[in-house]
């Protein structure tokens, strides 16, 4: 199921596992020429394309110079390729139907593949892309060594390749003003925070990606596991906060989160921040039982549907056009 | 990437020492890729893979900057790792046999020993 409509328990929300692969004894994309580009990715695509597996016939190519900015952008927002491939024309990006597998080629590595899923399933998503990469390595010989394991453009990812990790709502912790404190704790044991959409990006809607930031000198498993023990304890956390806001506060929280389901269900117009904290409040209140979720959207799949250029779509809308049509969208779906 | 432009700096020295113990820096270029160390501290990234391994000494040091650790135990591509591969299936033997005689389990130890010479005397795949 694609990422944005399983919601898991409403804490640990989904889940994704990289891996970023490259061709032997061939310069990384960001300095190759225009037509090496091209003949690489057509030899890497072919790998899953060409392919006796299954995968073959599930993935669908897209070449990114033939693809709309607004195409490119929407792609990005569902998490299917990288803010960075927004701005290329060179490479390519495979998808299958349901949305849960990506390969970018030409990215920073030649091979960046990816699976993303909802829910909380960081063994079943690591066991799929290690099947996917073994498909692709029947047709192609990686660049690996003894010693440094999977050699990769950046050293950040050097070794197994792998970045697993995993999106977690996270509003009773800064509601109660801890996230600050429960992230720093984790920040010397080899785990990263981000937020929604990566390095760089803003935990808007208390939405944080918790993955492993070494890669090399553990295994894949090693790595998952250490992943699964932070999460776990982080997700411990936020219940407790929110056990500590209904039982002390509960006028309050339910105060808050009505007002903030009020301001979705009436609003005419409505900017994509303001719609991000005040979608992550209803997506607590349901997950809390303080509002039905009967809504034809989930909350994260609104914030997903209604960031910026999604609810443009092919339309060139001006800001306010386009929170217009923002609050119309969720008043609908909520 | 901004975060490692800082880090490279870091190695400033290594750049020296580099120089005194193999040659000049700036001869020394990557043969698939033709990176030189100057482009990797400029870029935070190398060229090619085969980058890692012309700059051998200061990649480790990187790797032990980001990583705290240089070497590489995880998955082993089946193709470009095969050697490796039994490489590491006989240092596992090995040490299970170590922990098998630590605990007096003679039985196993002995089974394991079998296993380790009949890998090391015959063909490695």
């Amino acid at each position: 199921m694609i990422w944005y409509n399983d919601l898991n328990d409403g804490i640990i929300l989904s889940t994704r596992i990289r891996l970023a692969r490259n061709l032997d004894k061939t310069p990384f994309p960001a300095i190759l020429k225009k037509d090496e580009k091209e003949k690489i990715t057509e030899t890497l695509s072919d790998s899953i394309m060409k392919s006796n597996s299954t995968l073959s016939k599930d993935f669908k190519l897209y070449n990114l110079n033939e693809m709309s900015p607004v195409e490119k952008t929407a792609m990005a927002e569902e998490h299917l390729i990288s803010l960075e491939m927004i701005k290329s024309n060179d490479g390519a990006v495979l998808v299958n139907t349901d949305k849960t597998m990506s390969i970018m080629l030409m990215e920073e590595d030649h091979i960046r593949l990816q699976i993303i899923k909802g829910g909380y399933c960081l063994d079943e998503a690591f066991d799929l892309a290690d099947k996917v990469d073994n498909v692709m390595e029947e047709s192609l010989t990686y660049a690996f060594d003894e010693k440094f394991g999977y050699l990769t453009a950046c050293p950040t990812n050097v070794g197994t390749g792998l970045r697993a990790s995993v999106m977690m709502h996270l509003p009773a912790l800064v509601m109660t003003g801890n996230i600050t404190r429960v992230l720093q704790s984790f920040s010397g044991v080899g785990i990263a925070v981000r937020g929604l959409y990566g390095e760089g990006t803003d935990a808007e809607g208390a939405l944080y990606q918790i993955s492993n930031s070494v890669t090399l000198g553990l295994s894949e498993t090693e790595i998952i596991e250490k992943l699964k023990t932070v999460v776990e304890r982080i997700s411990e956390m936020e219940k407790q906060a929110r056990e500590y806001l209904m039982k002390n506060r509960a006028d309050d929280l339910k105060d808050k989160l009505m007002r903030s389901y009020g301001i979705l269900k009436y609003a005419v117009k409505i900017t994509s921040k303001e719609a991000k904290n005040k979608l992550s409040e209803v997506m607590l209140a349901q997950n809390m039982g303080i509002i039905e979720s009967d809504g034809k959207m989930t909350p994260l799949e609104l914030i997903v549907r209604t960031a910026p250029s999604v609810i443009s779509g092919e339309e060139s809308l001006t800001p306010d056009e386009r929170d217009k049509k923002r609050a119309e969208f969720i008043k609908e779906n909520l | 990437m901004d975060l490692f432009s800082e880090l490279f700096g870091m190695f400033d020295d290594f750049d020296n020492m580099f120089t005194v113990n193999t040659m000049p820096k700036e001869t020394k270029k990557c043969p698939v890729c033709g990176y030189g160390w100057n482009d990797f501290n400029r870029t935070g990234k190398f060229g090619c893979g085969e980058c890692y391994k012309t700059f051998k000494t200061g990649s480790e040091r990187v790797l032990r900057q980001v990583h705290s650790a240089s070497e590489h135990s995880g998955k082993i591509p089946s193709k470009s790792g095969a050697e490796v591969k039994a490489k590491r299936r006989l240092e596992e033997l090995r040490k299970n046999l170590k922990d098998a005689v630590a605990r007096e389990d003679y039985e196993t130890a002995a089974q394991l020993h079998a296993e380790i010479k009949e890998i090391e005397g015959g063909d490695i795949k």
